[in-house]
Order: structure tokens, then C-alpha cells, then sequence
């Protein structure tokens, strides 16, 4: 499997177990690619304030 | 299922040193599995709470559910993980006292938010990250046992990161991801080792590694961006989440890493 066409596998495939668990229908789904680029951030400044030590899970590989 | 190994390979429970292994690799693979095996506790640990946590936030019994056998897979990838450390010449047994594991997500999020917060960390990031390198790993293996250990390992790894996926599309579709955008630099900054982006002594980079389940260093750093920029970043885009501050974490790394040392 190739990295590329783990987005379809793990990204789509995702997408497609929370259709069929019900909490979004395929209509409502998530295809707006791009469209969060004119959000911008939230300017929240990271999580300085979690007084954790990392914010992010641990690869074990 | 357990993974069965070839008259060749080592026997279950003899201790007997991986007998293949360069000796000056040894200690590599020996570290690798011992570190694997620790990650695999805490993660049987973590999905436990997030089941939980997903339950009590009413959110998809498919998906609390989904967390809770990650956490069953999990320990077996412990058992596992441990045993090949073994085979390789660790001398540790199993520890018996409990696993705790920190809350990663800001204080100041709602719980909801904490949830998803912890499930794009640990699923849409480092358990998509661990797919592309067992799948890697998996390219490179000749050996039937270790190919066996990493096939395991893989199928289960697939549904832990689709489930991250799936909650995060879950919370989309209710309009509520926006705020992961600035955040997801702080996610990195916590997924990656402190040397991933730094230059590394020439036997971390023997390409030999990859028959004993590690990826030389090089191959692992360049794994991890290009699967940040093909899988994650588009992933996360693909919920409307803004990877601006991604993107930028990742470039001022590289630019780091370029930089004359």
C-alpha cells in the first residue's frame, strides 16, 4: 500500500464509518476540500495553557 | 491471531538472541521493540479512556465501541512488541504495575473538544503515521516472521486511525472543528522525537534495520513528512480543519534541518 492511497483507505474509509454510524449522512459529509483555507486560525496560541507534557500521541513506530 | 514463526526463525520463549542480526544492530531493534512495546501499553491504556469518554459524551456507540477494542488490540500489540524485543536479546519481562497516561488535549478546551482533540493526536496523526510505516516496513521485510509480526500489527492499526478520521468527520458534519486548526502544530510538536529532524550517527541509517522492523533514520523522517503532506494534511483539510500552522510547523522544521550544522 502506498502512502498516497492510505488517505483513501484510512482518510475515506473514515469518513465512511461515520456515515454508517450515523452521525453524518453522505450528503452532509465532508467534501469541501480547501475550504478551510479562508477560515484562518483561531488564534488560540497551541495549548500553553493544558500544563501537559506533550500534545500530541506517542508513535510507536 | 497469533503469529506463527518458521522453522528458521527463532523459537518462542528461548531467549535465543535474534541469530541474523549484526551485532551492532542489535541494540537498535533491542531499543525500537522496548519502546514499542511501551507505546503499545500507554495506547491500550488511552483508548480505554476514550471509549469511555465518548460513551459518556453520548457520542457514536459504534466508535466507543471501535475504542474499546483498539485498547483489546493494543495490549496484544504489547505482548507482541515485547516478545520481539526478546527474541532480540532484551533480558525485561513484562511489568505488572499500571499505566497512566497524561490528558494531551488544553485545559481550557470543553470536553467534547478534548475529545476530539485526543483522538486527531493519537488516531488521524500518529496511528496514520504508524500505517505508513509498517507499510513501509512491510515493502521491505523478507523474513516471514517479522513480515507476520508487522501484517498483525497493520491490520489492526487501520481501524485505530479510521476511527480518529470517522470522529472527526463526526464533528465536522455538526460544524464543530475550527478550532483544531491552531492546535495541530502543538500535536506535532508532541508526536515527533526530539532527533527526527536532526543529522544521526551512520549505523541509524543502515538499511539492514529494515529486516528487523526499524526504519534507518532518514527513511523514517522522510516517511513522516511525506505522509503528513499526502495523508494528514489533506485529510484534515478535507474536514475543514486549516493546516496554515501545519504546514508552517513543517517548514521551519525542514528549514532546520537544512540549516549547516
Amino acid at each position: 500500500m502506498r502512502v498516497r492511497k492510505l488517505f483513501q483507505v484510512l482518510v475515506l474509509g473514515g469518513a465512511a464509518l461515520a456515515t454508517s454510524a450515523g452521525t453524518c449522512s453522505s450528503a452532509s459529509g465532508p467534501p469541501n476540500i480547501g475550504a478551510n483555507k479562508a477560515d484562518g486560525g483561531m488564534g488560540q496560541g497551541g495549548h500553553k495553557d493544558a500544563g501537559v507534557e506533550k500534545g500530541g500521541g506517542t508513535p510507536g513506530w | 491471531m497469533p503469529v506463527s514463526k518458521r522453522a528458521e526463525e527463532p523459537q518462542a520463549g528461548s531467549r535465543r538472541p535474534y541469530p541474523q542480526c549484526p551485532e551492532n544492530l542489535r541494540p537498535v531493534a533491542v531499543e525500537a521493540w522496548v519502546f514499542r512495546w511501551q507505546v503499545e501499553l500507554d495506547a491500550e491504556v488511552r483508548f480505554a479512556r476514550l471509549s469511555q469518554r465518548l460513551a459518556n459524551l453520548g457520542g457514536p456507540k459504534l466508535l466507543a465501541e471501535l475504542a474499546q477494542r483498539a485498547s483489546d488490540d493494543e495490549r496484544r500489540h504489547a505482548t507482541l512488541c515485547l516478545e520481539v524485543a526478546q527474541e532480540y536479546g532484551y533480558p525485561g519481562r513484562a511489568a505488572t504495575s499500571p499505566v497512566t497516561v497524561p490528558e494531551i488535549a488544553p485545559r481550557r478546551l470543553s470536553e467534547r473538544q478534548k475529545v476530539l482533540y485526543e483522538l486527531v493526536a493519537s488516531c488521524c496523526i500518529t496511528e496514520t503515521e504508524s500505517m505508513s510505516v509498517l507499510t513501509t516496513l512491510l515493502q521491505a521485510a523478507k523474513g516471514q516472521w517479522m513480515k507476520s509480526v508487522l501484517q498483525e500489527i497493520a491490520r489492526d492499526e487501520v481501524s485505530h486511525s479510521r476511527l480518529g478520521w470517522a470522529f472527526l468527520a463526526s464533528e465536522h458534519a455538526a460544524g464543530s472543528v475550527k478550532f483544531l486548526g491552531s492546535l495541530i502544530p502543538d500535536m506535532l510538536e508532541g508526536t515527533v522525537t526530539e532527533g527526527l529532524f536532526a543529522r544521526v550517527k551512520p549505523y541509524l541509517e543502515d538499511p539492514e534495520l529494515l529486516q528487523h522492523g526499524v526504519l534507518p533514520h532518514s527513511t523514517k523522517r522522510s516517511i513522516f513528512v511525506q505522509t503528513l503532506r499526502d495523508v494528514v494534511f489533506p485529510g484534515l483539510e478535507y474536514h475543514a480543519v486549516d493546516t496554515e500552522p501545519a504546514r508552517a510547523w513543517l517548514s521551519q522544521k525542514m528549514e532546520n534541518l537544512a540549516q549547516p550544522t
